[in-house]
């Protein structure tokens, strides 16, 4: 009885795991309010489209009784090196902050969609990113901070990097 | 060969301070070029987004038009610690009003 529970559970498992990867909205729907913590898979390897673009994070600070910003400045990353394909610790920084942007995209593009712009500074991944740009060390003399953030597209002579978020300005400390 | 991942350069740096500066002279908002690289992860949300699977509630709107709203009130030039704080009321006050 309990060996055919079993089969009985994990069949049903896979048969809502197959139909899980078909777009039917109200599959998706249904499950959504089911499945909060997206226990059923779902995978869409690089499909329709790849990323296509780099992001960087630059800050500028300003210090005590200053008007003038210092020089853009960019978030350090762990650069990878010919043993990445062993040893590979920086991935996690780059996949972090891919993430945090891309989190931070998509609630851009909810709160426009629901008629609440300007949702995007309370979200995690923003908060995430004022978090690691104020944690990256600057002048002493710093009292303020901005930060950018900079998608850089192709390769070689065809590199072009564009600023495509621009913080406001925070206090340090 | 050049990776598009390696740091900025100068000039690049340069570039983008003066399109930075460009965009706030003429009150141009630059979040309006934020775009999800929908596809760049093999599961999750972004993946559910790009497919169309990922379905925002009445309850996540009404999260976001909070969250609009508290955004309006935040002063000048806040701390990280006072962002962190007022979403903390934020989650507090929509947990209570479960």
């Amino acid at each position: 009885m309990r060996e055919a529970l079993t089969l009985l559970l994990l069949a049903a498992i896979f048969a809502a795991s197959v139909v899980n990867q078909l777009s039917i909205q109200r599959w998706a729907i249904w499950v959504a309010r089911f499945d909060p913590w997206t226990f059923l898979p779902f995978w869409a390897f690089f499909a329709p489209n790849p990323a296509f673009a780099d992001i960087h994070l630059v800050f500028r600070d300003r210090g005590i009784a200053s008007t003038a910003w210092t020089e853009w400045t960019e978030v350090q990353l762990r650069s990878s090196n010919g043993w990445r394909w062993l040893w590979n610790p920086s991935r996690y920084e780059h996949k972090a902050l891919h993430d945090m942007v891309n989190g931070m995209a998509m609630t851009a593009e909810a709160a426009k969609a629901a008629n609440a712009p300007n949702a995007v500074e309370l979200s995690s991944c923003h908060l995430g990113l004022v978090a690691w740009v104020m944690a990256s060390p600057g002048i002493h003399t710093s009292q303020s901070r901005q930060f950018a953030v900079v998608q850089v597209v192709g390769h070689g002579r065809e590199r072009t990097a564009h600023p495509v978020f621009v913080s406001r300005e925070y206090t340090l400390g | 060969m050049d990776k598009s991942n390696r740091r900025l350069s100068l000039g690049e740096l340069q570039h983008i301070d003066a399109l930075i500066s460009l965009a706030q002279e003429h009150g141009i908002k630059l979040e309006g070029n934020l775009k999800a690289n929908k596809d760049l992860t093999c599961c999750g949300a972004l993946a559910a987004e790009a497919k169309g699977k990922l379905v925002f509630t009445a309850r996540d709107r009404e999260i976001l038009h909070k969250m609009a709203e508290l955004e309006s009130q935040i002063e000048s030039m806040p701390t990280l610690a006072r962002l962190v704080e007022i979403r903390g009321e934020l989650l507090r006050e929509m947990k209570n009003k479960e």
